[in-house]
């Protein structure tokens, strides 16, 4: 590098002689056209109560892309009570964005990407403990794609459709049951889905296989319901088992292959995915969100929404790439 | 008669650098040097002549070699009298001043013990049989019709390098706001190898475009925060058996782009694969004819080009394990990255 740098001297200085500009100070007027780029924020603030420190970046960024990834698994560890070779997050042919029918590539479009880390303090020993570090978007829009076969995290799904696809999967008793609701099939119904365990009807964030209605849980008719629709609040209306009224409420994540990501097409806040050694509640402005141990993913409330025809059939895949295996190579 | 001898590599020797100390003691005795021969330049005059062909013929183009022998590189208050490399400029959202202090910085050899003894144990990056390499390409070889490429390239030879050649690396930040400083974050890196990895680049429309490989291969990363001062220090979180290869880029068929705009922002652009196919289908598919070249350079695309994989094979906290970490045949069809004010 020595060697380089000397002779980079003599090369140029050979050359000095031929040339005759010179070099003139910026005046006071230049200089304040030129600006910094603040495209970096860095926030640090603490949760008192559970001893933690948190240190936040956050990069100005636009980002629109497009990809595909075989394989996107987090956390494959063995934990007893789940199956052998499971993973916190095991996401096969994962994609962000979609191709339309256009042959136009539709991205995915994140506002603002930031790191942020957790640090606990030990009171004790006081030392300053790394406890889980999260890479999350100020916003977020498009299509998620993947067979999700597991998933650590909060994803909660909001279902809102008409009473007509209930009435297309209830049997006769049902479909009294469900007018005497005063259900009709205009009727706008709305549940909200979320990690569960299809076998207990329990919420199960962890490792989770099927997203559906928890124990307890009601559709609530909220356009065109008749005089006796309250009686959806009821018990015998309630999910039971992954159940209401005999019809299914919890589904197989892998029946969702494509999600829109995004509130009513404006970017969703609280998209990210994080990792840490023990509960850590992640603060987004005034929302804050607990992650479990281990690797979790959190989508917000409101950043998925589907019908029911969708939740009792799945949602396709959308096309990702110009070749696709799920479009027949094509 | 004077002769320029050609020669096939230039190997940048840089011996016994000890610490940063002796490395700008030598830079000054060779800058006096240089000069000492610029003022004597004047009273030269020996005459550039052509090479024959003979002489022509035996140069090969190989272009520069570069290894660094007994390598050392320590920077911080620890080795520097209190000297610290500081990030100024950055605000908090509201605001506030931040200071991001480096407060160690190394580049050593096997044995430094996380930068406690860098200067002792130096480190060849290279080898004289294999360096890093600075060259011209011919681009009919990478994808690039009809240009020179210019590469600058790791040793080749992937995963291979003796330990004696695989640095150990480490950084200490420190976090400083509005005049209070919280903890520090400490991050080693052991035995390094980025064999494989290039960047290159070459003029084309109207831009420098380039592609990317980056290869990471080491044994254990390693992150823990300590207290303001860099003491009582936490648990370590460890990354053993990283291996990363991440590929950006695909010759002119998918150029890499960097660009700042007229308004100071930058954009990072990979190249989209909208419009390489001629026709598409009902549903965006491509519908070229299986022998068209379109529908060729596609499916190879897809088949082999740019691919990024990651693999961490356990990720251990405090002694407890969190398993492996996989991502694997990412392949980017379309980015772009755009900076913007946050204030």
């Amino acid at each position: 590098m020595l060697n380089i740098f000397s002779k980079l001297v003599f090369f140029l200085l050979i050359f000095s002689s031929m040339t005759n500009a010179q070099l003139v100070p910026i005046d006071e007027r230049e200089l304040s056209n030129a600006i910094g780029q603040a495209f970096i924020n860095i926030d640090h603030s603490s949760d008192v109560n559970n001893s933690l420190d948190f240190t936040k970046i956050t990069f100005g960024l636009d980002i629109k892309t497009s990809l595909n990834a075989d394989l996107l698994e987090l956390g494959k560890y063995d934990v007893a009570g789940k199956a052998a070779g499971s993973a916190d997050i095991k996401i096969t042919d994962f994609a962000l964005g979609h191709i339309d029918e256009s042959g136009s590539i539709v991205p995915f479009e994140i506002a603002d990407p930031f790191i942020e880390l957790a640090f606990d303090n030990d009171s004790v020993t006081g030392k300053q403990n790394l406890a889980g570090v999260r890479v999350g978007f100020g916003g977020a829009l498009g299509k998620l794609s993947g067979n999700i076969e597991y998933l650590t995290g909060n994803i909660d799904i909001g279902i809102r459709g008409l009473g007509k696809s209930i009435y297309d999967k209830a049997n006769t008793g049902q479909d009294i049951l469900l007018w005497f609701a005063g259900v009709s099939d205009n009727s706008v119904l709305t549940a909200e889905a979320e990690l569960v365990n299809k076998d207990t009807g329990l919420s199960d964030p962890f490792r989770a296989q099927h997203v559906g209605m928890v124990n307890g849980q009601n559709l609530s008719c909220v356009e065109n319901c008749g005089p006796f629709s309250f009686l959806l609040d009821l018990d015998f209306t309630s999910s039971q088992g992954c159940g209401v009224l005999g019809i299914d409420t919890c589904f197989p994540l892998t029946n969702f292959k494509s999600l829109d990501i995004g509130n009513n097409g404006q970017k969703s806040e609280g998209l990210f995915v994080s990792f840490q050694t023990k509960n850590i509640a992640w603060k987004d402005g005034s929302n804050s969100t607990t992650a479990s141990r281990g690797a979790f993913i959190n989508i917000p409330n409101g950043g998925i929404t589907v019908n029911f025809d969708q939740a009792f059939n799945g949602i396709p895949r959308s096309r990702t790439r110009y070749l696709d295996p799920y479009f027949g190579g094509r | 008669m004077e002769y320029l001898e050609a020669e096939r590599d230039i190997l940048i020797r840089i011996l016994e650098v000890a610490n940063m100390k002796i490395f700008f003691q030598k830079l000054k005795a060779r800058l006096i040097g240089t000069w000492l021969l610029i003022l004597c330049s004047n009273f030269s005059y020996s005459d550039l002549e052509t090479l024959t062909d003979t002489h022509l013929s035996d140069i090969d183009g190989a272009g520069i070699g570069i290894v660094l022998e007994d390598f050392v590189f320590n920077a911080g208050e620890t080795v520097n009298g209190g000297g610290t490399f500081e990030i100024n400029g950055l605000k908090t959202s509201g605001g506030d001043d931040v200071t991001i202090g480096i407060s160690q910085f190394y580049i050593a050899g096997p044995g430094s013990v996380q930068g406690a003894n860098a200067t002792d144990h130096p480190v060849n990056i290279g080898r004289l049989v294999n360096p890093f390499n600075l060259e011209l390409r011919d681009g009919n070889d990478v994808g690039v019709t009809d240009k020179a490429v210019f590469e600058f390239s790791a040793p080749t030879k992937i995963n291979g390098s003796r330990l004696s050649e695989r640095p150990n690396m480490g950084i200490r930040f420190d976090l400083d706001i509005a005049g209070t400083r919280y903890q520090s974050l400490e991050n080693h890196i052991k035995s390094l190898s980025i064999d494989g990895s290039y960047i290159r680049l070459w003029g084309g429309n109207g831009h420098v475009e380039g592609e990317l490989a980056l290869n990471i291969n080491t044994p254990e990363i390693q992150f823990f925060a300590c207290d303001s001062f860099g003491n009582n220090c936490g648990d370590t979180v460890n990354f053993r058996d990283v291996n990363i290869e991440l590929q950006l880029g695909s010759g002119e068929y998918q150029p890499v782009t960097f660009e700042v705009d007229d308004t100071g922002n930058f954009i990072f652009e990979v190249g989209t694969l909208a419009g390489k196919c001629s026709s598409v289908n009902s549903t965006g598919g491509c519908s070229s004819a299986a022998g068209s070249q379109d529908y060729k350079d596609l499916a190879k695309y897809y088949q082999s080009g740019p691919q990024s994989n990651v693999y961490v094979d356990k990720v251990i906290v405090g002694g407890q394990d969190f398993g492996s970490t996989t991502i694997s045949n990412l392949q980017i069809q379309y980015l772009e990255v755009k900076s913007h004010d946050l204030q």
